[in-house]
């Protein structure tokens, strides 16, 4: 089941039809039907893994705090990766300051991964990794973009409205990020870039 | 899918199958759910108590609300071992006057609601340590300190703890009163080892570390530093009523300074107050 489906499914589920009333929602409700995809994004948008517990605490400390606000004029999904993806700049801004470790310097080094997933890429994981690799050498910008649209398959509207840009910015980022992902994946496993 | 080019590549499939297991979900949720519940907590309490410790950091609190039961045990352990110490490095006066430091600064109240958090056994031993609590070099006016409702007033927030004895959760009905009148059979009470150790929910480790560090000789020096924060407050509030042409206020502050601290570390600044409610006054 990916994000998309199981996000749209849950939310009628777990709102009240009625639209002037505030969403009945509470942290338990909310961890059990979206901890599996804030895990996945916070981790496609560059959160160490060293640090993703703590940015997973960080991420539903703020749920907690503001459900009393949410107002259930967006769906709970866009609130959340809205919140994952400020989450995750801090914790990409604490990375970029801290001293490197050997496990850092690993984690965001495609050419060491590259190295080692070279090939034909068969298995899902040798994929995983490259992707994951491909993922860290985008700039920021692309990055978010790229997670939100192909990764957790938020419409361009709801991007738009999660990082807070035009519509038409969303669309042309969006365009530049997929070929920069692609262009670093052909690179990392020595292949030509296709032409787009 | 919404966009027009639509195509999915391998990778980005294995970035969307990239999920965490049941059993890790499960893992997490207690800490997950616990710190949430924790800070949630902590924000949605109108006390003073609350403020100070969401200013502590919801996170930091809930946190350490969170941590594994031998983490928890590991900081105890930690909190408790200088306290341990101190009835055989200190004299008995300057055990009391390590107690007024710790209760009447605003890291006090912050460190207590920490340590309910992480040891709530701890609790009902400084609730009788704060009834208890009247010494003969404590003066009467510190005793009154805002944060002496405060500290009780924490309690509350912590109440979600599942360890949380009752007794800490009850309010002390004897407290306010003993702090207000000091008695002669208290006092030594308040004095002897066994109540010393009695104060250990209340300062955080580094409170301990700075005061282990200190000569004995140095424990007036503690006890000016816990009138700052009470002065200050009343101070602030006097010069932000004057900001505000509330001289009422501004006279009634300066006037509970100079009764709680005449000769208290900002005397010069409340001097300086009243200088300029004269001014005012003249100009009027």
């Amino acid at each position: 089941m990916n994000a998309g489906a199981l996000g749209r499914r849950a939310l009628p589920r777990q709102l009240p039809s009625a639209e002037p009333q505030a969403p009945v929602l509470d942290l338990a409700t909310v961890y059990e039907a979206y901890f599996r995809y804030v895990w996945r994004c916070l981790r496609s948008l560059g959160v160490r893994d060293s640090h993703l517990e703590d940015a997973l605490q960080d991420v539903f400390i703020v749920v907690q705090r503001r459900l009393p606000e949410f107002d259930g004029r967006a769906a709970v999904r866009t609130w959340l990766y809205a919140i994952a993806l400020r989450v995750a700049r801090k914790y990409r801004e604490r990375a970029r300051r801290e001293p490197t470790s050997l496990e850092a310097a690993r984690e965001g080094d495609p050419e060491l991964s590259a190295e080692q997933t070279s090939g034909d890429c068969e298995h899902e994981s040798e994929r995983l990794v490259l992707a994951r690799r491909a993922l860290s050498s985008l700039d920021d910008d692309k990055r978010e973009i790229f997670v939100l649209a192909r990764v957790e398959q938020m419409s361009a509207p709801e991007i738009a409205n999660v990082l807070r840009i035009p519509l038409n910015t969303v669309y042309s980022r969006l365009r530049a990020a997929r070929l920069a992902f692609e262009a670093e994946i052909n690179r990392l496993r020595g292949t030509p870039r296709s032409t787009p | 899918m919404n966009f027009p080019d639509d195509d999915d590549s391998v990778f980005e499939q294995a970035l969307r199958a990239d999920l965490p297991s049941l059993s890790e979900q499960n893992r997490l949720r207690p800490r997950l759910l616990a710190a949430g519940v924790a800070a949630g907590t902590a924000l949605g309490s109108t006390n003073v108590a609350a403020a100070a410790q969401a200013s502590f950091g919801a996170s930091a609190l809930s946190k350490l609300s969170a941590l594994s039961w031998p983490a928890k045990l590991g900081l105890t352990a930690a909190l408790a071992a200088p306290v341990a110490v101190l009835p055989l490095a200190y004299p008995p006066v300057a055990g009391a006057d390590l107690v007024s430091h710790v209760r009447s600064s605003a890291a006090g109240v912050r460190a207590r609601s920490a340590a309910i958090a992480l040891h709530p056994v701890q609790l009902p031993m400084s609730e009788v340590s704060q009834s208890s609590r009247t010494t003969p070099s404590l003066p009467e006016p510190e005793a009154r300190l805002p944060t002496t409702g405060t500290a009780r007033a924490s309690v509350p927030t912590s109440n979600t703890l599942p360890a949380q004895a009752p007794a800490a959760i009850a309010p002390n009905p004897g407290a306010a009163p003993a702090a207000a009148a000091p008695t002669s059979a208290a006092g030594p009470a308040a004095l002897a080892p066994d109540k010393m150790g009695s104060g250990s929910a209340e300062p955080s480790v580094a409170d301990f570390d700075a005061l282990a560090q200190s000569p004995a000789s140095e424990a007036p020096n503690a006890r000016n530093a816990s009138t700052l924060a009470a002065e200050t407050q009343l101070l602030d509030r006097a010069f932000a009523a004057l900001a505000a042409g509330d001289r009422r206020t501004a006279a009634a502050s300066v006037a509970e300074h100079a009764r709680l601290f005449p000769n208290g570390l900002l005397r010069q600044e409340r001097e300086r107050a009243r200088a300029r409610l004269a001014t005012d006054s003249k100009g009027e």
